[in-house]
């Protein structure tokens, strides 16, 4: 059950910043890397972050760079 | 008389062949005069009609009466050194102006003289040299042979001052340097609409880091003006109550000391201490440094590394996620790998468990057979010794002595005899022989041997 909650939250969670992206990528991966985890918590943080990465990984091929001018000085 | 300007030299090049002229042969002295408005008037002039001269023939003449002219050909010059600019072979360019005039020359003050002299924008100097004209462009220079500094220059001064000023207010403390945004998804550009700064930046964040959204602020950067336009810009990104940028790039491409000046001023110096928003300064090339670079959170030696210091790289970012993929898998795979092991020792235990058990079978089997051995051992020498007593009982054995033809007497109670004196005469006895008895009656009594009459 704690399984799946993070998952979902996960997938449905579609505004993260790729600074969010990136911050819960490593709170995920210092979970896994701690050890102290049972298994399913574990196999779960690994999920998470196949996730996680996969979506950075799209923030990163899809962006473009938006431009805007500041006109109205005092 | 004055060098000449080696071949290869960019645009100055000169002509290098000599010209002998005579000017009083050429043009007279009257043709020198003639008055402007004839030309003006002129609707078609014939060239026949007219005693014209050949721009290089009139440019000769000028640079002959130059270098002969005795106060230019050599001629001790002060002032301050302005827009150098040091060409790839070494040689240095600059003009030398009055600190407080409008009047400046031209310098040319090639490697074979300037022997790579330390020389600064903003110096003030005394040079030594001659005046020439620079045929493909008509234009005079001082050829200079010798060249001594004579004190700071007056933008030389006023930065040193300045920047002893802010100094000692703590605007360049380094403790204040705040850290740029990890990831910033907004960048402030303050700078010139149509310069090279503004093109790089778009150009190096569209390839690096495109997740960022630029903000450009259009303003003046050189000029009178220039450096309240630039910090008022900063404060206006700094009023922003949304959309505000979360680090700002402040700058402009290279050019002379006098065009990068508005960076050493004040207004700015204050502007940037005051922005909330970090900001990283790119004030022309690499070899600029103003007041405003040292101000700044961090300063960038030119525009585009502005934008390289400011963002990541996508590439970059790229292969770190990728890396952090790969850590995961390692991660799991160690975990699950790890479970292995311990189920295998496990087994492993148990397997070394059975043997145990076995050696103790063993340990019990060697325990038994010695124990048996012991018994047999010990059955022997106590059947040893059971046989040595009943010999020696046998010995003992008093029928054993009758059977050697002794005999045992006992008296009427039955009781043996083992004395002559015990007995007297007629008193009833019974003799006992090894296959019977025989009752008797003794007839006298004891006569007792010598050695036991005594007693």
């Amino acid at each position: 059950m704690h399984v799946s909650n993070h998952a979902d939250q996960v997938s449905h969670d579609t505004d993260l910043s790729y600074e969010e992206l990136v911050e819960a990528l490593e709170e995920a991966l210092s979970e896994l890397e701690t050890g102290g985890l049972p298994l399913d918590q574990a196999v779960d943080a690994y999920a998470r972050g196949s996730e996680l990465s996969r979506r950075a990984q799209q923030l990163l091929a899809e962006a473009e760079l938006r431009i805007a001018t500041l006109r109205d000085q005092p | 008389m004055p060098k000449r300007p080696p071949s290869g030299f960019h645009q100055r090049r000169s002509v290098a062949r000599r010209f002998q002229w005579d000017a009083d042969e050429a043009v007279a002295p009257n043709a020198e005069r003639s008055p402007q408005s004839q030309s003006v008037n002129a609707q078609s002039v014939d060239a026949q009609s007219v005693k014209s001269q050949s721009v290089s023939v009139v440019a000769k003449h000028i640079r002959e009466r130059l270098q002969t002219d005795p106060m230019l050909s050599g001629i001790w010059i002060e002032g301050e050194i302005r827009s150098f600019s040091r060409s790839g072979a070494g040689h240095y360019y600059f003009d030398l102006a009055d600190t407080d005039g409008d009047s400046a020359l031209a310098c040319v003050f090639f490697r074979g003289s300037n022997r790579g002299m330390q020389v600064r924008q903003g110096d003030q100097v005394l040079v030594y040299g001659g005046a020439d004209l620079y045929l493909a462009r008509g234009s005079l220079q001082i050829i200079i042979d010798d060249l001594r500094p004579i004190g700071e220059g007056v933008l030389q001064a006023e930065f040193n001052r300045l920047f002893r000023q802010l100094g000692d207010e703590g605007l360049f403390n380094p403790d204040r340097k705040r850290p740029l945004p990890r990831y910033p998804q907004r960048i402030g550009v303050a700078t010139s609409e149509h310069g090279a700064v503004w093109h790089d930046i778009q150009d190096v964040l569209g390839r690096r880091w495109p997740l960022a959204e630029l903000l450009l602020a259009p303003c003046q950067v050189q000029g009178a003006g220039a450096a309240e336009d630039i910090a008022n810009t900063i404060d206006a990104f700094n009023l922003l109550t949304h959309d505000r940028p979360d680090v700002l790039i402040v700058g402009r491409g290279g050019g002379s000391p006098e065009d990068l000046w508005a960076f050493n001023e004040e207004p700015v110096a204050r502007a940037i201490f005051a922005s909330d928003i970090p900001v990283v300064s790119a004030v022309g090339h690499e070899t600029d440094v103003t007041i405003a670079d040292h101000v700044a959170d961090l300063r960038a030696p030119t525009p585009s590394a502005a934008a390289e210091l400011t963002a990541p790289d996508r590439s970059e970012e790229s292969a770190r996620i990728a890396g952090f993929r790969q850590t995961f898998s390692q991660l799991l795979e160690s975990r699950v790998s790890r479970l292995q092991l311990m189920h295998a020792s496990f087994t492993e235990r148990f397997e070394r468990a059975a043997p145990d058990l076995a050696s103790r079978q063993m340990d019990l089997n060697r325990a038994q057979g010695a124990l048996d051995l012991e018994l047999d051992r010990q059955l022997a020498v106590r059947g040893a010794e059971l046989a040595a007593r009943q010999q020696r009982l046998q010995a003992l054995n008093p029928m054993a002595t009758l059977n050697r033809g002794f005999t045992a007497i006992t008296d009427d109670h039955g009781r043996i005899v083992t004395s002559a004196r015990a007995l007297q005469s007629d008193q009833p006895i019974t003799i006992r022989f090894h296959d019977g008895e025989v009752d008797a009656r003794t007839t006298a009594d004891p006569v007792m041997t010598e050695d036991h009459a005594r007693v």
